[in-house]
């Protein structure tokens, strides 16, 4: 095969903690390099968790149970922490979901930014310290010299987050995860925060993994989108695509479930779609989206739909929607 | 409020006009202060009330242990003051105080600030090396348990604080006695220093060392188990923070992660409870005092209670308060530094 692999790839993974039900399984999708991949999905369905496995960064006794995690082709899924730790860094970072707690209290801001330039890059104290101050400018942090010496308590969500930020592009890796990096913040910043990683993202050529729930957030910033129902891939493709023409029931519920001219809260709950996520023990056999699903049938009970080719996009259902029975439930 | 002068350098919420009083810091100091002599009159007053309940005086206790006439018994008392209402005599011990006159000591014939001067340098080398060994050492414990947590050390170390916490003091205090200076005679029974051997500069002070050995140990074992035991959960605790999943997202070595991000959050508690210890040991090292023959604050105030003597027994209420009041202000300093999270409030 003369094609260079995809920046990331996940193949068939499994996620689980000893012999329970796999908190997610089948997790299918690739990263290239500078794309942005949107990945979707209601709350509790294992977006952080993938995500986590990926850095290796798996919390309590949760492991890969199943299938390949690979990063520039080399596998990555099985190495120990020890390995890990020089990939982390300088070829992937993550931004974490609460940008809160992601810090430590009791460390000044700077210590934190210059203690990742220090072990990877071997910089000196000065050199690491004026390179922290850039990268705070690069997050357009106000007054970044200032801010090196304060403590985390002493700023705003935003700031913090951008922190985060600063610390997961310090060492230019090339895959940046970042995990619903704005709902902890209040609207305004969420826009900055967005419009900024969409910036680094392109200066620096980022493969960029974006978790969030919000549609509206995917269709701006990413080339391609990922949805997953309770722990499975259930849609996947070109973010237009995928939007306007939504293959499977649950990706065209979670699209008619926006609120309509709102960006920002997303389809955290599904007005349209009857029932709840089912925890990863109570999954139903067969389609995992069945009990929930208006058009289901005998055989998506008995068999689980493989991840298929349709009209340009992959979709996991027995039936997927056409474009043309679709016309009417999706806003335009 | 107007705002006429420049902010203050604190920067969070200085906007009144800069006078010394409107420094946060200067006025946190003052309302510290004012605390503290609030809390040592309270002490004083419940003290000296407390000790008055109690029947006898010091001259009962005398007259119980030589031949005294009705008169001299009367004229002692008077002397004293101790044949005025109690409310008198608080009222004048207190002014006395707050010239820092603590009275006189008849069971030691002297001034109660004498006695208690030769005496404090006694305990107060006794807590100081109390507790720093035993904030070492169980740091070390945890430290060492936490890393290894799960496998057979920490289980091994986790029975071994247990056995210290379980085992009273004077035990140890008598077993390492009977090993140390009965058995193999590599320390002495007991005392402060060698008596009479004028020993000056090092020597005297590796002969103190020699005799303050076994009552620090004595002292250090059930408080080693505190802080191993503590400083292992928080520092489990910790370890499960999102900020330790950042640093290990950063791709520190473990090593950082363990003792740069994690031990300095997780030896908070610690520092809280080295406070809780002084104001135990201050008066509360009797027994080991007694044991090694020490003569120490709580040997003092014990000798006080039993004959009787106030005034010392009060002196000795009056440095330890004082001392724990100091050692609170200094603990709540420290942790300003440790984690900048805690405001001057
Ligand atoms: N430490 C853990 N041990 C076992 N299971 C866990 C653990 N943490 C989370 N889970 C389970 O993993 C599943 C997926 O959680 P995950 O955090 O990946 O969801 P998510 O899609 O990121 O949701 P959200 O949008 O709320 O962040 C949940 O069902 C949760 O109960
Ligand atoms: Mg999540």
């Amino acid at each position: 095969m003369t094609d260079t692999p995809p920046l990331l790839s996940i193949d068939n993974l499994a996620i689980g903690q000893g012999d329970n039900a796999p908190i997610v399984e089948r997790i299918r999708f690739t990263v290239a390099r500078g794309e942005t991949v949107g990945l979707v999905g209601e709350s509790g369905c294992g977006k952080s968790m993938t995500a986590l496995a990926t850095m290796g960064l798996l919390p309590g006794s949760l492991r890969v149970r199943a299938g390949e995690i690979r990063l520039d082709g080399a596998p990555i899924h099985a190495l120990s922490q020890r390995k890990l730790r020089h990939l982390r860094g300088p070829s992937m970072s993550m931004i974490y979901q609460e940008p809160l707690t992601a810090l430590n209290p009791v460390m000044t801001v700077g210590a934190q930014i210059r203690e990742v330039l220090t072990t990877h890059l071997g910089l000196s104290r000065a050199k690491a310290h004026a390179r922290a101050i850039e990268l705070l400018t690069l997050t357009r942090i106000p007054d970044p010299a200032a801010r090196m010496g304060q403590y985390p308590h002493q700023m705003s969500g935003g700031m913090r987050q951008r922190v985060v930020i600063a610390i997961a592009i310090a060492c230019q890796p090339s895959l940046l995860i970042a995990d619903e990096p704005t709902t902890a913040l209040d609207v305004t910043v969420q826009a900055q925060i967005l419009r900024l990683l969409k910036q680094l993202q392109t200066e620096q050529n980022l493969g960029l993994l974006l978790i969030t729930h919000d549609l509206g957030v995917v269709r701006q910033v990413a080339d391609r989108i990922v949805v997953m129902y309770a722990g499975s891939v259930v849609e996947e493709g070109d973010t237009d695509t995928v939007l306007d023409n939504p293959a499977h029931p649950y990706t065209a519920g979670l699209i008619a479930a926006r609120p309509k001219g709102s960006r920002t809260e997303g389809a955290g709950r599904l007005a349209d779609i009857p029932g709840s996520v089912p925890a990863p023990e109570n999954r139903p056999t067969g389609c995992v989206f069945r009990d929930r699903c208006a058009i289901g049938q005998a055989i998506c009970e008995g068999r689980r739909p493989l991840l298929t080719a349709h009209a340009g996009h992959s979709v996991r259902c027995h039936f997927p929607l056409s474009a043309a029975s679709l016309a009417s439930e999706v806003p335009s | 409020m107007t705002d006429t002068g420049p902010k203050t350098g604190n920067g969070t919420s200085g906007t009144g006009p800069r006078t010394a009083l409107s420094s946060p810091t200067v006025r946190y100091v003052l309302r510290r202060l004012l605390q503290a002599a609030l809390v040592m009159v309270l002490v004083m007053v419940g003290s000296f009330l407390l000790v008055k309940l109690a029947p006898g005086d010091f001259v009962d206790a005398l007259a119980g242990t030589r031949d005294l006439t009705a008169d001299q018994i009367a004229e002692l008392r008077a002397r004293y003051g101790l044949d005025q209402p109690v409310f008198v005599q608080l009222i004048r011990y207190m002014s006395l105080l707050a010239t820092f006159d603590f009275g006189y000591s008849p069971i030691n014939a002297a001034p109660v600030m004498d006695v208690i001067l030769a005496r404090l340098p006694v305990t107060a080398i006794l807590v100081v090396a109390s507790v720093t060994l035993s904030m070492v050492v169980g740091t070390v414990f945890s430290v060492i348990a936490s890393r290894n947590a799960g496998r057979p050390l920490d289980l091994v170390i986790s029975i071994f604080m247990l056995l210290l916490y379980a085992t009273p003091s004077f035990i140890i205090a008598v077993l390492m006695i009977l090993v140390f200076s009965v058995h193999l005679g590599w320390l002495p029974i007991a005392g402060f220093e060698s008596v009479g051997m004028g020993y000056t500069g090092w020597t005297r002070f590796w002969d103190v060392v020699e005799h303050l050995t076994m009552p620090v140990i004595a002292l250090c074992t059930f408080y080693i188990a505190i802080y191993g035991r503590i400083g292992r959960a928080s520092m489990l605790e910790v370890l499960k923070l999102d900020f330790v999943r950042t640093a290990r997202g950063k791709g520190l070595t473990e090593h950082r992660i363990f003792y740069v991000h994690a031990l300095r959050n997780a030896l908070l508690p610690l520092v809280t409870m080295a406070g809780l210890q002084v104001s135990s040991l201050m008066g509360g090292a009797v027994l080991i005092e007694t044991i090694f023959g020490l003569p120490g604050m709580g040997r003092t105030a014990f000798d006080a209670v039993f004959q009787r003597d106030t005034n010392l027994l009060l002196g000795v209420v009056f440095m330890s308060s004082l001392c724990v009041v100091i050692v609170n202000y200094v603990i709540d300093m420290l942790y300003m530094v440790l984690d900048p999270r805690v405001n001057l409030k």
